[in-house]
């Protein structure tokens, strides 16, 4: 089958007066239809970035230098802007971190929801209205038909979230992205938007790319694939088990060691990465982790190492990939 | 004497207004209602609730920041509500507070040396080349440099500037440390060695902790006991462990079943995804408060607001119908 996305090799670079900001510097993955990748990493290593290059939406002084983004055989990064427009919140949706930021405040809810199906399909107003009810209630906003007026600040974090969704929902699309789409909200409460992002996507049998620095979210939404980053690259991907069973990556492997566990007893120490995340303007020279790195050698200090498939379905950006915890029998 | 800290039967009341001029109306909420708890010396309580549920509140009420509407607060024995302002500070030497947003509570117009000896200059402690002498002292003890001393809150990264704060919070040798939310704010990697620290001063200075988080996996793993919460009142008390295998209300329950969990097999888990939202608190009901949102109610939760009661030797629940199975985290 061929994939939905195929991003190869793309690097979004920011141009500073300080210098070359490599915020996004050579990623590559492809998902397929009704899958669920999850890319995972730190503030500061890129995911965003990733996210808003697919849909090209960085602005200067940002600019996307090199790679392909091929959604359905395409480029999108050859596409003209009006041809991309058909494409963003019709084919591609966003759901944002922070609803507030990215709803309109003097707009009522249903305005806005019906707002992205009247400049993607060919609906009367009425017809859009309807729609836009409809996709409110979907998405759990109780008595929809009179919230549906409703101005964002009227709501609470989760039902802006909710409407967030709906409008990402509006038009179908194949591929959703979901930036950090539970962070600035209630444990109990994120709960309920993992659990309606799930549901969606299984129902309409779209893709899903979820970005997070929670690796729990990640296994939470049952991703296929994880994608970790650092630094702006990839440093490990593969399927779900592999990442969280197998990490082959050192910077994977101490990232799982310092989330703190349910099933740890309590008072347990905790085993912290060291040092902090790199400048991204002033990248240390070979592997970007290899300061951080417990299992640093010569070779990391001069050469960055490449993205290599050292068991199928599982990339790995590392000299010296951690292989133990493997178990022979099964993989 | 066991207790360093008390909290009888606290309550705390907002006021606010609604609507415009004509129909203006005042109402009230409790922010934290009759809440009575203790914290021994030595120990981490953890605090544990949704936004809005008061864990700040009640971190502001036993600073003396704020005064309670009705309840008594003792530290060390003395009321700090009943004392004298001059005694009041100087039981404040010994309770200090870690800040959820490091940047937000530095001076960004003071260098580090001035924010960690601005507690020296408050208090009247100690003459220019003591308090000199401890900066460095309490520089080497959150792990930073020396030459950091002369440099600003901005040229620090998340994690450098918490140890700032602890820093400061260090300075006259505090007894009771109140860390508000003090990990919510970084990354994760730095996140375990910002708690590392906490954990190990703690031992090193025999300091307790009042820790308030929102983040149930962080707290086990710093926490002797912990209370969770709900809309001003605590809900369940009890050791961590207690609390984290036996949840016997069922909020606590689906707290801790929200948690995202780091691992794809969870087969065995129990999921509790609760619907609506929490409440505003603000309408006098008489009964349970979670009653709006709890899958067990029953007509007596609605009517009769549940007593907080030990249920079991050193667990104390309010709720009629608590959950007695073991929870299964995997």
């Amino acid at each position: 089958m061929q994939p939905l996305i195929e991003v190869d090799n793309l690097k979004t670079y920011f141009f500073l007066n300080e210098g070359i900001l490599k915020a996004v510097d050579g990623v590559s993955f492809s998902l397929k239809k009704g899958e669920v990748l999850g890319i995972v990493g730190e503030s500061g290593c890129g995911k965003t970035v990733t996210a808003l290059s697919i849909l090209r939406l960085v602005s200067p002084p940002g600019q996307i230098v090199q790679g392909k983004v091929l959604f359905k055989g395409t480029d999108l990064i050859t596409l003209k802007e009006e041809e991309m427009r058909k494409i963003r919140g019709n084919r591609i949706a966003m759901i944002f971190q922070d609803p507030m930021t990215f709803l309109n405040p003097s707009f009522n809810i249903v305005n806005q929801v019906s707002e992205v199906i009247l400049l993607h399909q060919n609906v009367s107003k009425k017809e859009a209205f309807e729609k836009g009810v409809n996709l409110l209630e979907k998405v759990g906003i109780p008595r929809a038909r009179e919230r549906a007026f409703n101005y964002p600040h009227q709501l609470s974090g989760g039902m802006r979230q909710r409407v967030m969704i709906a409008m990402a929902l509006s038009c179908q699309p194949d591929l959703l992205l979901a930036d950090e789409p539970t962070t600035a909200l209630d444990v109990t409460i994120q709960a309920q938007i993992l659990d309606l992002i799930k549901e969606i996507q299984k129902e309409t049998h779209s893709s899903l790319i979820l970005i997070t620095h929670n690796l729990g979210l990640v296994a939470g939404v049952s991703s296929n694939y994880v994608m970790v980053m650092y630094a702006g690259r990839t440093v490990e991907y593969g399927r779900i088990e592999q990442i969280f069973y197998h990490s082959a990556h050192p910077y994977t492997f101490s990232l799982l060691k310092a989330f703190p566990h349910l099933d740890q007893g309590s008072k347990v120490k905790f085993k912290p990465i060291k040092g902090l995340p790199p400048n991204l303007i002033n990248l240390p020279e070979g592997c970007s982790f290899n300061p951080r790195c417990e299992w640093a050698r010569k070779k990391c200090l001069k050469l960055a190492p490449k993205l290599v498939e050292i068991f199928p379905e599982h990339l790995v950006a590392c000299h010296f990939p951690l292989l133990r915890s493997r178990p022979s029998s099964r993989s | 004497m066991k207790e360093i800290l008390q909290v009888e039967n606290v309550t705390k009341k907002y006021l606010f207004s609604r609507g415009l001029i004509f129909q203006k109306k005042i109402s009230e909420i409790k922010a934290v209602d009759r809440v009575s708890f203790s914290i021994e010396r030595g120990e981490t309580f953890g605090l544990v609730g949704e936004t809005g549920c008061g864990k700040s509140t009640i971190a502001r009420l036993i600073l003396g920041l704020i005064q309670p509407d009705k309840g008594d607060i003792y530290f060390e024995g003395q009321n700090i509500n009943l004392i004298s302002r001059r005694k009041l500070n100087l039981l404040r030497r010994k309770m200090q507070l870690i800040f959820q947003d490091p940047f937000a509570s530095l001076n960004p117009r003071m260098t580090v040396a001035e924010i960690i000896s601005e507690p020296f200059i408050i208090h009247n402690v100690g003459t220019k080349k003591e308090r000199r002498k401890r900066v460095y002292e309490l520089l080497e003890i959150v792990g930073l440099n020396r030459d950091d001393v002369m440099r600003y809150p901005h040229e620090f990264s998340g994690g450098q500037q918490q140890r700032i704060g602890i820093a400061r919070a260090l300075a006259l040798y505090p007894r009771l440390i109140v860390c508000d939310e003090p990990v919510s704010a970084l990354d994760l990697s730095i996140q375990a060695q910002i708690l590392n620290l906490l954990i190990e001063i703690q031992e090193r200075f025999k300091l307790t902790y009042l820790f308030i988080s929102h983040d149930l996996s962080v707290v086990k793993n710093v926490s002797d006991r912990v209370a969770v919460m709900y809309l001003g009142k605590i809900v369940e008390l009890a050791k961590t462990s207690e609390i984290y295998n036996f949840p016997y209300h069922p909020y606590t329950r689906a707290l801790i079943s929200a948690i995202p969990q780091l691992s794809p097999r969870q087969e065995r888990r129990q999921r509790i995804i609760l619907r609506g939202e929490v409440p505003k608190g603000e309408e006098g009901s008489s009964g349970c408060r979670f009653a709006s949102r709890c899958w067990k109610k029953e007509d007596i939760c609605i009517d009769v607001e549940p007593k907080f009661q030990e249920f079991s030797p050193n667990h104390w629940v309010a709720c009629y119908f608590p959950e007695v199975s073991r929870y299964l985290t995997f």
